[in-house]
């Protein structure tokens, strides 16, 4: 009995091993004809949009090269692409107001590679944030890093190609950047072609015109304060809430025909704000209009801020003191619209002989008195670093109206202070008694902007 | 008992045998998509491609991206196709054009001329801070970077110099690659070094080689001295691309002792013993003058520049 069991067991198991089904199809399709079908069904998608896409990109964070990677700021990019039958594509970018001013054309393939793929394979506006050389994409991620951007997607859906709707999803293959492809409208595309994109970079640069430091936005009656960062393509709102407290949040931006718009909108109790349009600059009286939705605001220059941080001041001194470094700046005062007002940066060393300027440092608590040292650091060809002219100043006070006023200290000894020069100046304007107020602008790096009139301010970085 | 077994036996042969009747696949009707290489709409630089570099050199360009085709994963970007066609034509003129008026035809290029040509837009940048600018695989694809930088412009005549300097050092790989040159070079300099980007210019023809980047290897110091010898080569104290003979000088170190001034030629007598052998392998390998292909070469430069 015990060997019929394993006969029976015997047969079940050869039976049941060798029922084998060929799943090699799929409605009769193989792997090959439905890889065919979809990449057909892409590429239809694609060339069949009667007005083009909008691709919006935004990156992770994360730079890729020779397989390590660097993390720095995420952006967001916006392009317009028409896809043809020729395997051409035609792009704007937001990137630069060159790439904004006039289209350019270049070839893309659908291609099977683990997955779908769309290829901007020839040289475009895609590729000049992806570009490893510095001087071309103007990196912060470093030698042979781009921004973490990308030129070659995975299609990213789990929809079938021929099931897609107006949004297309994509997956960059290096640096895993997230784009969205939708659908356009025809107004969308006039927009590029009549020039929104630039008059809206245009506008944006105007805010520039307004003199004070603090740019406030008045709107539905609420007013927020605007820091615009083109280079990280960074904006920065800062309010006051219902409870009285500072609030701030930093937002990257991407220009469509259809305004200046945020990866997350602005969040101020019923308000909500998603896009900037139509700036205009009034130079009778240095306003900018705006329309937010269907209001329309102001952006005007204003001497002090809705609400002073009252310790960013002590934050940032005591931060200088606990590290026993100094904060730096590259460019000295900005005064009246004018970026290093005083030339320090044109400022050579005569005492030591042949020096140019490195940096700007204040360096809290430098003396055991205690008392801090401002100094002009100069970059030597035989010795770097050396601060060449320096000034004494006691710790900061931080009265109640929430400013930090510089303590003047005296000279501290050395080479004599040419006066009237740039570092003359430069300390003139720091140990002015009427104080700054002091803006954290990272997480490392504030500025001060002079409470006089609110038009002479300096950005400081932590240099370590 | 044995009767059933037997039964047993027979059964179980029948359902094997029906158990693994197989289905019929289906017939592959499709080749993979992309067998046989992508297509698209052919446009003015692929056709130039077919009428100058495919049909007379039997060389196949690649100036779209190819996704794995260059160093993976790593951040390079295509050429812009606009640099395409003017880039192909400077090769052309400059690079190719002597070798055929030296060889009296273009069987040469034609025969050893790598079957590939790919093409980067922008250069391949390494950790350690060096890049890429070229490179030759096993004698059968040349790479060239940077081609989004090509200008003919007397201006810009170093970054065109870099580029002859890339292609005639791919080309000398290839050609060693097929035969190699004498063992004995590879004993004429001793300090070969994988660290050869923390040497200048200077310190390396002081040291016997004709470029930094020649002290990575024989292999390299060969081609070095070929490219450098027809095209010039870089010199970082100028930032320019130098003919040969202006570096050759710096090869000379100078001192002076007391009141004499004394010349250590070293590096000088080492370099141009490497020169001896590249010229005597050109001709008794390749049956070419080296020198009167070096005159070509530089005229067809000069002559190119705009």
């Amino acid at each position: 009995m015990k060997k019929i069991s394993i006969y029976i067991l015997a047969v079940m198991t050869i039976g049941a091993g060798c029922t084998k089904s060929y799943n090699d199809t799929i409605n009769g399709q193989t792997p090959d004809q439905r890889v065919s079908a979809a990449l057909a069904a892409y590429q239809k998608k694609l060339t069949g949009a009667p007005y083009g896409w909008i691709l919006m990109e935004s990156t992770t964070g994360v730079a890729y090269n020779q397989g390590t990677s660097q993390n720095g700021p995420k952006i967001v990019l916006a392009y317009y692409m028409s896809f043809n039958d020729s395997n051409r594509v035609t792009m704007f970018s937001d990137w630069d107001p060159t790439m904004a001013a006039a289209p350019k054309s270049s070839s893309f393939l659908v291609k099977e590679l683990t997955r779908p793929a769309l290829i901007f394979d020839t040289y475009s506006y895609i590729h000049v944030p992806c570009d490893p050389d510095p001087n071309i994409s103007h990196s912060p991620y470093g030698f042979g890093y781009g921004w973490g951007t990308d030129f070659e997607y995975s299609f990213s859906d789990s929809v079938p190609a021929d099931k897609l709707g107006d949004t297309i999803h994509l997956t960059g293959n290096l640096n895993s950047a997230n784009a969205v492809l939708i659908k356009a409208t025809q107004a969308q595309r006039d927009g590029y072609y009549a020039g929104n994109v630039l008059a809206l970079m245009g506008g944006a640069l105007s805010l520039n015109n307004i003199l004070e430091y603090f740019k406030r936005l008045s709107i539905g009656g609420n007013n927020y304060e605007l820091r615009l960062d083109v280079t990280n393509r960074t904006v920065t709102f800062t309010w006051v809430d219902g409870s009285g407290k500072i609030q701030t949040q930093t937002v990257n931006y991407f220009i469509t025909g259809s305004g200046i718009q945020f990866d997350t909108p602005i969040v101020n109790g019923s308000q909500t704000i998603t896009a900037i349009n139509g700036l205009t600059y009034n130079p009778g009286n240095s306003t900018v209009t705006v329309t937010i939705g269907s209001q329309t605001g102001t952006i005007t220059g204003a001497p002090t801020p809705l609400k002073a941080d009252a310790t960013a001041g002590s934050r940032w001194w005591n931060y200088g003191a606990n590290n026993g470094y100094f904060w730096a700046s590259g460019y000295g005062f900005h005064v009246n619209g004018v970026d290093d007002a005083y030339g320090i940066r044109n400022q050579t060393d005569t005492a030591q002989g042949g020096g140019t300027f490195y940096y700007l440092a204040y360096w809290p608590a430098y003396y055991s008195n205690p008392a801090d040292r401002l100094s002009s650091i100069m970059l030597f060809t035989n010795h770097l670093g050396f601060a060449t002219y320096h000034w004494a100043g006691f710790p900061p006070l931080y009265p109640s109206n929430g400013t930090t006023v510089f303590q003047n200290g005296g000279s501290d000894g050395n080479a004599p202070i040419p006066a009237g020069g740039a570092f003359d100046k430069t300390r003139q304007t720091l140990f002015n008694p009427a104080g700054y107020y002091v803006v954290q602008t990272g997480e490392k790096s504030y500025d001060m902007v002079l409470a006089t009139d609110g038009r002479t301010w300096i950005s400081w970085f932590w240099p370590q | 008992m044995k009767t059933y077994s037997n039964i047993f036996l027979i059964l179980i042969l029948l359902m094997t045998a029906a158990s693994c009747k197989k289905e019929k696949f289906t017939p592959l009707t499709t080749p993979p998509p992309g067998l046989g290489g992508d297509t698209w709409a052919q446009t003015a630089t692929d056709i130039f491609i077919h009428d100058s570099m495919t049909v007379p050199y039997n060389v196949a360009v690649y100036y779209k991206w190819l996704p794995g085709q260059l160093d993976f994963p790593s951040e390079i970007t295509p050429p812009d196709e606009a640099q395409v066609i003017p880039m192909l034509k400077a090769l052309l003129n400059v690079a190719y054009a002597p070798y055929n008026q030296q060889t009296g035809s273009t069987t040469f290029l034609r025969k050893y001329l790598p079957k590939a040509l790919e093409m980067a837009g922008s250069a391949e940048y390494l950790p350690n801070g060096a890049i890429f600018l070229g490179q030759a695989e096993g004698g059968t694809a040349m790479l060239l970077y940077q081609v989004n930088n090509y200008s003919r412009k007397k201006a810009d005549s170093n970054t065109f110099k870099q580029t002859m300097h890339t292609m005639h050092h791919e080309f000398g790989h290839i050609l060693h690659q097929n035969v190699l040159y004498p063992a004995s070079f590879k004993t004429i300099s001793t300090g070969y070094t994988a660290q050869w980007y923390n040497v200048s210019t200077i310190d390396a023809l002081q040291g016997g080689f004709i470029t930094s980047y020649a002290m990575s290897g024989p292999d390299e110091d060969f081609v070095e001295m070929i490219s450098t010898m027809l095209a010039g080569g870089p010199n970082d104290a100028t930032g320019n691309y130098d003919e040969y003979e202006t570096l050759l000088k710096e090869s000379i170190i100078t001192s002076q002792i007391g009141p004499t001034v004394v010349h250590d030629s070293t590096g000088y007598n080492t370099i141009k013993s490497k020169e001896a052998v590249v010229v005597d392998y050109f001709q008794r390998v390749w049956n070419i003058d080296f020198y009167s292909l070096r005159t070509k070469c530089r005229t067809a430069f000069v002559n190119y520049l705009q």
